[in-house]
């Protein structure tokens, strides 16, 4: 990538709404440069969409035992544990969580599932700097909710004591989902990092996190995705 | 421009909703609410594609809060069917209800920043 074109002095830098800077002084970086410390780019679309693929059939899995909850379907299909799957999806617990969220657990689950998706797929390939807002909520929605709900299936088997296979299956998913998702999340937060390095004003954080452009913003993005680079080049000479 | 549309699918999924669950004639309120909630998004949805107003998609965010307080609004927990399905339309509208609607590209304000249009999404 190209040294970046000279900038406006300091004490010229733009405000974040009005924006007034002259367009040609800014050098256009490529929405597909990888991020610090990965040797991609998490945002890229094949990883994102593969994200979306893993999270369907949990939707499915989910929006089948929701049916069941709703009485729409009269039993659920377990190869392993039975009926215990039913009991678990009639449990005390089950039927507390439906009269606190006014729905069945297993449809709240194929909302969050959906969630995983729609954030998923929403969003360019640098959405990690552009739109860190959308990549948080995506974060929110798959590593603590997903950890949460693979907990509450454990749990849920320990203090029933009977067990769901696709409940089970669900929590897998879960956990994988986190797994394909933290990098993104990571490298939104090291250019928050960096920002606020830069800056120490709220103000520019506040505004770059809900998507709108500074030059400060820029420059801290630029230095994310070529301090991967340098990174990358000092571990070369390191291990020369 | 994919949120947009989907939210007018469940505006239509609304406006259905009063012969899918068979709400009683007697019962104005969720006839009225049904139609009023599935219009306003309609409305908002469509308007979000003019520049001016491109924002205006953020006002379904209301309605959703609408539909869920509705559905807790309810003195039986659960609700009957047509609540409830107050509660998934709304939390549906929620994830959807957040997303710009050129949700594909970088922000307007960033191409903007840099002067024009990127070469390779």
């Amino acid at each position: 990538m190209p040294d970046p074109q000279p900038y406006p002095p300091p004490d010229s830098r733009s405000d974040l709404r009005s924006n007034p800077q002259p367009h040609a002084q800014r050098e256009q970086p490529s929405l597909q440069a990888p991020p610090q410390p990965w040797d991609y780019n998490p945002s890229k679309w094949s990883q994102r969409i593969i994200i979306a693929i893993v999270a369907l059939p949990a939707a499915v899995i989910a929006t089948y035992m929701g049916l069941y909850q709703w009485r729409l379907i009269g039993g659920v299909w377990d190869p392993v544990f039975g009926e215990q799957t039913i009991r678990v999806l009639d449990s005390d617990v089950s039927h507390r969580m439906a009269r606190w969220f006014l729905v069945p657990d297993a449809v709240l689950g194929a909302l969050a599932y959906l969630g995983d998706m729609i954030f998923a797929l929403a969003g360019s390939t640098r959405r990690w700097q552009y739109r860190p807002w959308l990549v948080m909520i995506f974060g929110l929605d798959v590593i603590p909710l997903g950890i949460v709900s693979a907990v509450l299936v454990v749990l849920q088997g320990a203090v029933v004591g009977q067990w769901c296979f696709l409940c089970l299956v669900t929590a897998v998913i879960s956990l994988i989902l986190v797994w394909l998702a933290y990098d993104e999340v990571w490298s939104t937060l090291i250019y928050l990092r960096r920002l606020w390095q830069r800056t120490h004003s709220w103000r520019i954080m506040w505004w770059t996190f809900w998507g709108y452009p500074s030059i400060e913003a820029h420059e801290a993005g630029q230095q994310v995705a070529r301090e991967r680079g340098t990174q990358r080049e000092n571990h070369v000479a390191k291990n020369r | 421009m994919w949120p947009r549309i989907v939210e007018v699918m469940l505006a239509v999924w609304l406006m259905i909703s009063p012969f899918v669950f068979r709400y009683p004639a007697e019962d104005r309120f969720l006839w009225f609410n049904d139609y009023t909630c599935a219009v306003l998004i309609m409305v908002f949805s469509m308007l979000s594609n003019l520049p001016r107003v491109e924002k205006i998609y953020l006002l379904n965010l209301l309605i959703a809060g609408w539909l869920i307080g509705v559905a807790y609004a309810h003195p039986q927990a659960p609700p009957p069917p047509p609540y409830q399905n107050y509660m998934v339309l709304g939390l549906t509208l929620l994830i959807f209800g957040i997303l710009p609607t050129h949700c594909s590209e970088p922000p307007r304000k960033w191409k903007e920043f840099y002067g024009g249009e990127w070469g390779n999404l």
